[in-house]
């Protein structure tokens, strides 16, 4: 914030990069792909090439949501995805990072724990939805697992990673300043490994999100989920889309949030 | 006279990974005195680094004596402050961070105290101003500087430098040496300075050593009678005498085409 060199860095970046100063033209290009993008498949939904039952122009996915909002099913479809979503994503996230940094700094216990790790990581956690339904009952705890069990992987293992690829340089420089245990985990390996968890973050947000969804379309009574469901017991492609829709949304302001959060944290980074 | 640092009768082999053992340093003697400058040249891989290594206790010896301050050697010492090539800043850390890190991990000083010093040892090495910058956002040899002020910070006894200033560019590196070798006349620490740098050994050293090839043993010194304080610069454009070493060094490296 005290220093404001972004002006003299964009000067440097040399023209045939995407630099900053091109960054606006690239907003407009995507924009103006998004519309072509909305239009012709408006066009495709109308022209009758398509059986309307299958697929509904954007326009009436619009009407949809705002049907949807006039009922007062729309927010709170939507906070009840976000609810499960989060929940399973910090627990995921915060029991991940703490585990993997444990046994990333034991390299007995992760050579220990590598095979189950691989072997759990490799079960199709999805597939476990209809178990947690059983052990857990059809309310938001059953979804809160499932989110949690896909997250909690993705965390733990890149959080290993992150403490595999600590500097050697960085260990030997704290080992000839006699530093203590304490300092070595939290001056050298905690910030080493904190890109590793901010990455792994931003990549299991989108499955977390996807493991709420897909849970309330299991047995929910509530969420985005549950609109998909509902919406293809009656035939209603639009109110599939919309809770897609919304979906997609979703995922793209949290993962926006997070690149800001990653930037502030990150921002010794080049 | 008085030693800083002795090595005795030091011979070291590694085991190769398929259990032969290969020889890389023999039979090194060596006498330092205190506030003494010694560089070591050597070929490469004559074991100029494993020397270092096992002289700042991260590495055991095998056979021989080192010790310290008429101490024997084991594990690190906090005396001895370890600069390698490569300047290991934490990227994390602003560089007045940086140059704070060991006096930190030490417990040496209080925080405002610490601040201080790597401000003073910062304009130092040039850097007024940087306090606050990333490591990422400075050039190699801004980098390598940061880490000459970090390797003061302690105001160590012995300073052990492994090829320090080999990362950086022709020009850069004299820039780094004179700056470096100015706080050195002021606080005349005893140094060991590996390098397969010639030029760089007969400008800050007072006495040079060289190593033969594989398994590395001394093969001659050169006392360095060279006026203090020096200006590297100065030394490699006006200095007849600065030559006459270079030639009497290079002959003995025997280096082959
Ligand atoms: N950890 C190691 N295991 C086996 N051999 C090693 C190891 N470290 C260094 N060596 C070998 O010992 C020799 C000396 O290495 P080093 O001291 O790094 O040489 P220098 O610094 O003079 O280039 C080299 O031939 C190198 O291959
Ligand atoms: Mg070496």
């Amino acid at each position: 914030m005290s220093k404001n060199n972004t002006s003299t860095k964009s000067k440097k970046t040399p023209k045939f990069a995407f630099s900053n100063s091109g960054s606006s033209a690239i907003s407009l290009y995507r924009l103006i792909t998004i519309v072509v993008f909305l239009l012709f498949w408006e066009w495709v939904a109308r022209s009758g090439l398509v059986n309307p039952l299958f697929l509904a122009p954007p326009s009436k996915v619009v009407d949809s949501i705002g049907f949807l909002n006039e009922q007062g099913l729309l927010v709170p479809n939507i906070l009840a995805t976000l609810k499960a979503a989060f929940a399973g994503f910090l627990i995921g996230l915060l029991v991940g990072s703490l585990f993997g940094f444990v046994i990333g700094l034991n390299p007995l216990l992760n050579k220990f724990c590598a095979p189950f790790i691989t072997m759990m990581n490799s079960t199709p956690r999805i597939a476990l939805a209809p178990l947690f339904v059983l052990w857990f009952g059809i309310g938001i705890s059953s979804r809160i697992v499932l989110v949690f069990s896909l997250v909690v992987f993705i965390v733990l293992t890149n959080t290993i990673a992150g403490t595999e690829n600590i500097d050697k340089d960085h260990l030997v420089l704290a080992k000839l300043n006699s530093a203590k245990r304490r300092d070595i985990i939290f001056k050298v390996a905690l910030p080493s490994v904190v890109p590793w968890i901010i990455a792994a973050m931003r990549v299991s947000f989108a499955y977390a999100l996807a493991g709420a969804v897909v849970g309330e379309m299991f047995l929910g009574q509530e969420g985005l989920g549950y609109l998909i469901t509902a919406g293809s017991g009656v035939f209603n492609v639009s109110l599939i889309f919309a809770a897609l829709g919304m979906t997609i949304a979703i995922a793209f302001i949290v993962d926006r949030l997070m690149g800001l959060l990653e930037k502030r944290i990150l921002r010794w980074r080049a | 006279m008085q030693t800083e640092i002795e090595i005795r009768g030091l011979s070291h082999h590694f085991v190769s990974p398929g259990g032969k053992s290969v020889s890389t340093i023999e039979d090194i003697s060596l006498n330092v005195a205190p506030g003494e400058f010694v560089a070591i040249v050597g070929p490469s891989g004559c074991g100029k680094s494993t020397i270092l290594n096992i002289v700042s206790g991260l590495l055991a010896v095998s056979e021989g004596e080192i010790s310290i301050g008429g101490k024997k050697v084991q594990g690190v010492s906090k005396e001895l402050v370890y600069m390698p090539a490569r300047d290991s800043l934490f990227p994390w850390r602003t560089c007045k961070k940086n140059v704070e890190l060991p006096l930190e991990l030490q417990g040496i000083l209080t925080p405002a105290e610490r601040g201080e010093r790597a401000e003073m040892l910062l304009n130092a090495v040039g850097l007024n101003g940087f306090s606050d910058y990333f490591p990422s956002s400075l050039s190699h040899g801004m980098r390598q500087r940061v880490a000459v002020a970090r390797t003061f910070s302690t105001s160590p006894r012995i300073l052990l430098m492994d090829e320090p200033f080999s990362a950086l560019d022709a020009q850069t590196k004299i820039v780094v040496q004179d700056l470096f070798l100015k706080i050195w006349e002021e606080e005349k620490q005893t140094v060991l300075l590996i390098t397969h740098d010639v030029m760089e050994a007969v400008a800050l050293a007072d006495r040079v050593v060289v190593l033969s090839a594989r398994p590395g043993k001394i093969k001659s010194i050169h006392n360095i009678d060279l006026d203090r304080p020096r200006s590297v610069r100065k030394l490699l454009f006006d200095e007849p005498k600065f030559q006459k070493y270079l030639h009497a060094i290079w002959e003995d490296l025997d280096v082959q085409e």
